[in-house]
């Protein structure tokens, strides 16, 4: 019941998203928070069409979100959030009262200018900023794609990271 | 004419296009694509749509994709809003077998009518008791 993970996926609805993820978590409502996906007609109806039946889509604009996640902290299904960059994961956790602190990133692709942090991960430098933000609010930042997968610790690999920004 | 991409998590396609050409032959018209760890949507969404313009010959386009609502899926969903083609989802070799056979001789309408029929007819399952009985009923 409550938000069952906060997840950071730059492809948001695939794949491991729909056979894994929904499943483990038995997930009835996904948020789903991006401004791009919000304001395209032709990938919102995508990622609508690409749910199952049985699991409610609300597709959001961040700046909107705050209300429905205070909801869907207290009601009875089981939430996923899904945001594709951890900017928005940290306005969330400023905004938001009562979410539990965990933050999970899954698959992040591989862009102009990211560094790699696991081997489905990549970031950006303002990514990693807002990382250890988020990190700084007393949260646990881990990486997995998948729940039975071996999780994978920021501060395990966050001064690898750091390093790698400054260079 | 018809040209066809398969597209699909890793070398799927890659191989289903070499099983489907040792059936049928090789087909020039018959292209792959996988998407692999760490491609980003939108370069994905660029390898397929480079295929569609740089074959200006095929006017119309099969994409055939292996699960619906995965990333191959989402994004060749994408690129038939913008390009002349339907995606059809959850490929098997006989769909892929069907639309080859097809692509040639009929138009586009016929040709994606016999691969969605192929592919409602799978899969089956094929039991120890339905083989021995069947093989009674013979003798």
């Amino acid at each position: 019941m409550g938000i069952s993970v906060l997840r950071c996926d730059d492809r948001l609805i695939h794949g491991q998203c729909i056979v894994k993820v929904l499943n483990d978590f038995h997930i009835d409502r996904i948020l789903l928070i991006d401004e791009f996906t919000a304001s395209n007609p032709v990938i919102n109806s995508v990622y609508k069409m690409a749910v199952p039946p049985n699991v409610a889509l609300l597709i959001l604009d961040p700046d909107a979100s705050y209300d429905e996640i205070s909801k869907a902290i207290h009601d009875k299904l089981n939430t996923l959030i899904l945001v594709k960059a951890p900017e928005v994961a940290l306005k969330i956790f400023k905004n938001s009262e009562g979410l539990k602190k965990e933050f999970n990133i899954g698959p992040m692709s591989n862009r102009r200018g990211t560094i790699k942090a696991t081997y489905f991960s990549n970031l950006l430098k303002e990514e990693i900023e807002s990382i250890e933000k988020i990190e700084a609010l007393g949260v646990r930042v881990y990486f997995q794609q998948v729940p039975d997968e071996k999780a994978i610790e920021w501060s395990s690999i966050r001064e690898k990271m750091l390093t790698n920004i400054k260079q | 004419m018809i040209g066809v991409i398969i597209v699909t998590h890793g070398d799927m396609a890659k191989g289903m296009k070499n099983a489907a050409e040792m059936i049928v032959g090789e087909k020039e018209f018959l292209f792959a694509i996988g998407y692999h760890v760490g491609e980003s949507l939108k370069d994905l969404e660029n390898r397929i749509c480079r295929s569609i313009d740089r074959n200006k010959k095929y006017d119309k386009w099969i994409i055939f994709s292996d699960m619906f609502g995965g990333t191959p899926s989402n994004v060749s969903s994408v690129v038939i809003t913008q390009k002349n083609g339907v995606l059809i989802t959850d490929v098997n070799l006989s769909m892929v077998l069907q639309a080859l056979t097809n692509a040639g001789k009929s138009d586009f309408k016929t040709c994606i009518k016999s691969v969605m029929e192929s592919g409602e007819n799978c899969p089956r399952m094929i039991t120890k008791e339905a083989i021995m009985k069947s093989s009674v009923n013979n003798e």
